[in-house]
C-alpha cells in the first residue's frame, strides 16, 4: 500500500438524523500509515464521521471505501481491520484488564493462543504491564484510556480510530497518550484517525488534518499545507526567562503590527503579517541594554498554529474557549504549571551556567 | 422547604421527560387494575365442563345431569371412567362425575366426583357449585320420600278409624249372647219323678187276684193324680222353656245379624290393614339417613393422594422461574446496555444475534441452576423418587417456560431506558401473568373472550404442563400443544428481543 494512496476513502458521505443534517457530502482520503486528525467544534459531526467510517452508522448518501472496497460489501471483514476507541472508555469495569482484552479478542475472532500472546505485548505497548489482574474500574483515568485503546488494538487492526482520545484527561496524561498514539502508529504501523477540538494536540500528533465545520470538510491536508494555504500571518514566539511577564505583554500589545498576543506552553506568541519587522524589534529588545528587564531567551518566526488556521477558516476566535470552558480552564492551568516548571528549569540552568 | 420542593419538581421533570418511564409509572398500575378489575369483577364461573360416566344412566342420574346443565356447566358424557379421568388431566373437563349403574335412591351407591386437587382454589369453588345443584336434587327427593311416608300414615289413620264401630257392635252381641246364656241357665229342668212302682204293684194285685176292689182303685187313682200333677209341672216347665227358646232364638238371630255385619266390617278392616301394609310395604326408603340425604357423593382426586406441597409444587416452580426469568432477563440486559462496553460490542465483527443468544443462554443457565437447587430441596423434603424420563420431561417444560420468561425479561430490558422503569415493567408483566393464571383466581372466573386470550398465558401453559407431568405422569405426547405454544413464544420473543436490541443502536449513535 503506497503511503499516499487512499487507505480509507469517503465519497460524498452525508448523514441525516431525521431532518437534521449531520454530515454534508464529506469526501476524504486518509492515506495508509498516517495519523490523520479531524478537527472541529463540538457538534460538528466528528463522532458521527468516525462511527460512519467504521460502519456502525450507515451513511444516508455516499460511500465509504477501505482499500478501495465499499465497507458495506463485507462489513465484518472491515470491522476486523478497524479498531475504535470512543470518547468514553468502552470496556467492562467489573472485568480485569486481561479479561477485557481476552473477551474482545475473542469477539474479534482471535484464537486463545493469539489472545494469550497478544495481551502481554499490548499491555507493554500501552504501559499497563503488571496490571492484568486489576479490575477495570480500579484503574486511573489515564490507565482506563490506555486499556480502552488496548481493547481497540487487540485484533491488530490496520486502522485505529480515536474519538477525542484526550478528553477529560489532565495535561500530563494527555501528553502521555499522544505519545502513545505516535508509538502505536510507529511500532504497529497502524493508520490512526483521531478527532479533537484541541488543536495544539492535533498539530502535535497528526500528519494530516481535516477541518470539519458546519458538517462539511472545509479544508484538509498536512498541517504545514493548511498553514501555508490558509494563513497569511506569521507567528513570532518569544520565550522569556521568567516565562510570563505582564509588562512585556502590555508592551508588545502596543506594537501596531501585532494583531494578537497569546500565551502557549510558556511562550508568548505574537501574530502579525509583518513577521520580519516584529522579529527585528524583538531582537532589538533582547539586545537592548535594559534587557535584564525582559530576559528574552528564545525568539522564533514561523507560520501560525493550527488554531490560527482554524480561526481563519471558520471565523471563530477560539475553538476551545468557545466550546469548552472547562477545557480552556485546564489548558490555562496546564500552561501556568508548565511555566512554573520551565521557570524552575531555567533558573536551575542559570545557576549551573553561573 | 424551597429546596425540597425544587428537588421534587426536578424529580418529576426527569420522570416525565422520559416518555416510557412516565407511561409505565403512571399508566402501568392503572392499566393493570383496569384489566384485572374488568376481568375478575364477577362471581360467575364460565364454561365449566363436567364429564359424566355411567355404565347405565338411570332416571335419577339423568335428572341430576339435567340439573347440572345450566349456563355455567356443560355436561359431556364420556365413554369410560378412565377416559373421564384422563380428560381432567388434559383439562378437557373440570370435574368428572361417575354415576353408579342404575342409580336410584334405594341403593346406597355413591356418586363419585373426580377432581384435580392441584387446582385447590378451583376445586372447592366448583365442588361447592355442583354440591349445591345436587343438594337441590337431594332435597327434592327427600321431600318426595317424606311426603310418601306422610301419605301412608294419613291413609292408615283413615282406614283404621273405621275399626271403632265393630267393637261396640261386638259388645252388644256379647250382651245378647250373655242374656241368652242366662235365660237358658234359668230354665227349670227339674222333673218330679213319677212313682210308677205302686201302679205296677196294684196292676200286679189286679192281675193276681183278679179281684178289683175300691181300695185297690183308690190307690191307683191317687197314683194317677200324682202323675197328672207331675205332668202338669212338666208342661209348665216346657212352656217356660218354649218361651225362653223364643226369646233366645230372637236374641241369637239378632246376634247373628250383628255378627254378620261384624264379619263384613272385619273383612273391611282386614282389607284396609292389607292395604295399609301394602302401602307401607310400597315405601322403598325406610332408612332415616337415606330419607334425609337420598344422594350420597364421594370426592376422589385424579392423581394419587399427595401432600399440599406436591399439589402446589408445579405452581411454585413456575412462580420462581417467572420472576427470576423476568428480572434476570431485564436486569442483565439493562446492565449490559448501561455498560461502557456496550458500544464496543457493536463494532466487533460479531453477529448481533450472537449477543442475544449468549445473553439468553447465560440467563437460562442461572435460572436452571436455581431450579436444580429447588428440585434438590423438594426431593429431599418429600423423599420422592422421580423417573429419569419424567425428569427429562420436566426439564423440557421448565427450559421452555424459563426461556419464555427470560426472553420476556430481555425484551423489557431492551425496551426500557432505565433500570427503574425496566424493573417496574418486569413487575407489571409478572403480575399480569400471575393474575391471569389459575394461581390467585381460576381462569374459569374470567369471561370467555378474555379466557380465550388468557389460556395462552405462558405461565398457565407451563404450569398445566408441569402438573400433568408431575402429578399425572403424562407423557410428552399428551402435552405437545403446550410445548408448541411455549416454543412459539420462545421464537417470537427472541425475534422481538433481537429487533429491539437492533433498535437500541440508534440510542448509541
Amino acid at each position: 500500500m503506497g503511503k499516499e494512496q487512499p487507505f480509507v476513502q469517503l465519497e460524498n458521505v452525508s448523514k441525516w438524523y431525521g431532518k437534521s443534517l449531520v454530515l454534508d457530502k464529506i469526501s476524504l482520503n486518509i492515506p495508509y500509515g498516517d495519523i490523520f486528525g479531524i478537527i472541529g467544534k463540538s457538534g460538528s459531526g466528528k463522532s458521527t464521521l468516525l462511527t460512519t467510517i467504521i460502519g456502525f452508522l450507515k451513511p444516508s448518501e455516499g460511500k465509504v471505501y477501505f482499500q478501495s472496497h465499499d465497507i458495506y460489501n463485507d462489513i465484518r471483514e472491515v470491522q476486523q481491520q478497524f479498531g475504535f476507541a470512543a470518547q468514553e472508555v468502552s470496556f467492562y469495569p467489573r472485568l480485569t484488564v486481561s479479561e477485557n482484552l481476552q473477551y474482545f479478542g475473542k469477539l474479534y475472532n482471535l484464537t486463545t493462543k493469539q489472545v494469550k500472546e497478544r495481551i502481554p505485548q499490548l499491555l507493554k505497548l500501552v504501559n499497563l504491564g503488571g496490571n492484568e489482574k486489576l479490575l477495570g474500574w480500579k484503574l486511573s483515568a489515564g490507565m482506563q484510556k490506555r486499556l480502552d485503546i488496548a481493547c481497540a488494538l487487540i485484533h491488530e487492526p490496520k486502522v485505529l480510530l480515536l474519538d477525542e482520545p484526550t478528553e477529560d484527561l489532565d495535561p500530563i496524561l494527555r501528553t502521555e497518550l499522544l505519545d502513545l498514539i505516535k508509538k502505536i502508529n510507529r511500532e504497529k504501523n497502524v493508520t490512526v484517525v483521531l478527532t479533537s477540538h484541541l488543536l495544539n494536540e492535533v498539530e502535535y500528533v497528526c500528519n494530516k488534518v481535516a477541518i470539519l465545520h458546519d458538517h462539511k470538510i472545509i479544508a484538509s491536508g498536512t498541517v504545514n499545507e493548511l498553514k501555508e494555504n490558509y494563513s497569511k500571518e506569521h507567528e513570532v514566539g518569544i520565550g522569556l526567562e521568567e516565562g510570563y511577564n505582564e509588562e512585556f505583554m502590555n508592551m508588545v500589545k502596543k506594537i501596531p503590527a501585532v494583531k494578537k498576543v497569546s500565551v502557549r506552553q510558556g511562550k508568548i506568541y505574537l501574530y502579525t503579517n509583518k513577521g520580519s519587522e516584529i522579529l527585528k524589534k524583538m531582537l532589538g529588545v533582547s539586545l537592548h541594554p535594559n534587557k535584564k528587564k525582559f530576559n528574552v531567551v528564545s525568539i522564533s518566526l514561523s507560520k501560525p498554529s493550527l488554531e490560527e488556521v482554524f480561526e481563519e477558516l471558520t471565523g471563530k476566535t477560539n475553538l476551545s474557549s468557545s466550546h469548552d470552558d472547562k477545557e480552556n480552564e485546564v489548558k490555562s492551568k496546564y500552561d501556568e504549571k508548565l511555566n512554573d516548571v520551565k521557570d524552575i528549569i531555567s533558573k536551575t540552568s542559570n545557576i549551573k551556567t553561573k | 422547604m424551597i429546596k425540597i420542593i425544587e428537588i421534587i419538581k426536578k424529580n418529576f421533570r426527569l420522570l416525565l421527560r422520559s416518555r416510557t418511564s412516565a407511561l409505565i409509572v403512571l399508566l402501568g398500575p392503572l392499566i393493570l387494575m383496569l384489566l384485572i378489575g374488568f376481568a375478575f369483577n364477577t362471581t360467575s364461573l364460565f364454561d365449566i365442563k363436567i364429564g359424566t360416566y355411567s355404565s347405565s344412566y338411570s332416571e335419577l342420574s339423568s335428572s341430576i345431569i339435567t340439573k347440572l346443565e345450566d349456563d355455567q356447566f356443560t355436561v359431556v358424557k364420556v365413554d369410560s371412567e378412565q377416559k373421564c379421568i384422563d380428560m381432567i388431566k388434559s383439562n378437557d373437563v373440570h370435574v368428572c362425575t361417575i354415576f353408579p349403574p342404575n342409580l336410584n335412591v334405594r341403593t346406597s351407591d355413591k356418586i363419585t366426583f373426580y377432581v384435580d386437587k392441584s387446582r385447590l382454589n378451583f376445586v372447592y369453588i366448583i365442588l361447592d357449585r355442583i354440591s349445591s345443584k345436587i343438594a337441590t336434587k337431594s332435597t327434592e327427593l327427600s321431600t318426595a320420600l317424606t311426603n310418601r311416608l306422610l301419605t301412608s300414615i294419613t291413609n292408615t289413620n283413615a282406614k283404621l278409624g273405621s275399626a271403632k264401630t265393630i267393637s261396640s257392635d261386638l259388645e252388644s252381641s256379647s250382651s245378647s249372647v250373655a242374656k241368652v246364656t242366662s235365660d237358658i241357665s234359668s230354665i227349670d229342668t227339674s222333673v218330679t219323678e213319677a212313682n210308677f212302682t205302686g201302679v205296677k204293684d196294684e196292676i200286679k194285685n189286679v192281675q193276681d187276684k183278679n179281684n178289683f176292689s175300691s181300695s185297690m182303685f183308690t190307690k191307683l187313682r191317687s197314683l194317677i193324680t200324682d202323675i197328672e200333677t207331675q205332668y202338669g209341672s212338666a208342661v209348665a216347665k216346657i212352656t217356660s222353656i218354649a218361651s225362653i227358646k223364643d226369646s233366645s232364638s230372637k236374641s241369637l238371630n239378632e246376634v247373628k245379624a250383628k255378627l254378620s255385619g261384624n264379619i263384613q266390617d272385619a273383612k273391611e278392616i282386614e282389607k284396609n290393614i292389607k292395604e295399609v301394609r301394602d302401602d307401607i310395604n310400597s315405601i322403598e326408603i325406610k332408612d332415616v339417613s337415606r330419607i334425609v340425604s337420598p344422594i350420597s357423593t364421594e370426592i376422589k382426586p385424579v392423581s394419587a393422594e399427595s401432600t399440599n406441597l406436591s399439589y402446589t409444587f408445579p405452581t411454585l416452580v413456575l412462580l420462581v422461574i417467572l420472576f427470576a426469568g423476568l428480572f434476570l432477563g431485564s436486569t442483565s440486559v439493562m446492565e449490559e446496555k448501561m455498560s461502557k462496553a456496550y458500544f464496543r460490542n457493536f463494532i466487533t465483527p460479531t453477529k448481533d444475534i450472537l449477543f442475544v443468544v449468549a445473553q439468553y443462554i447465560s440467563n437460562i443457565m442461572i435460572v436452571l441452576l436455581q431450579l436444580i437447587i429447588i428440585f434438590g430441596v423438594m426431593l429431599f423434603i418429600t423423599k420422592a423418587s422421580i423417573a429419569i424420563e419424567v425428569l427429562l420431561n420436566i426439564f423440557l417444560i421448565l427450559l421452555l417456560s424459563g426461556s419464555v420468561f427470560v426472553l420476556f425479561g430481555m425484551l423489557i430490558g431492551y425496551l426500557f431506558k432505565s433500570s427503574e422503569t425496566a424493573n417496574i415493567g418486569a413487575i407489571s408483566i409478572g403480575s399480569l401473568l400471575l393474575f391471569f393464571s389459575n394461581t390467585i383466581l381460576p381462569i374459569e372466573t374470567l369471561p370467555r373472550a378474555i379466557r380465550n386470550i388468557v389460556q395462552f398465558n405462558p405461565f398457565i401453559v407451563g404450569e398445566s404442563s408441569l402438573k400433568k407431568i408431575i402429578l399425572f405422569n403424562e407423557p410428552l405426547m399428551n402435552i405437545l400443544t403446550s410445548i408448541y405454544i411455549l416454543a412459539g413464544f420462545v421464537v417470537l420473543l427472541f425475534i422481538l428481543a433481537y429487533v429491539t436490541r437492533e433498535l437500541t443502536k440508534r440510542q448509541l449513535s
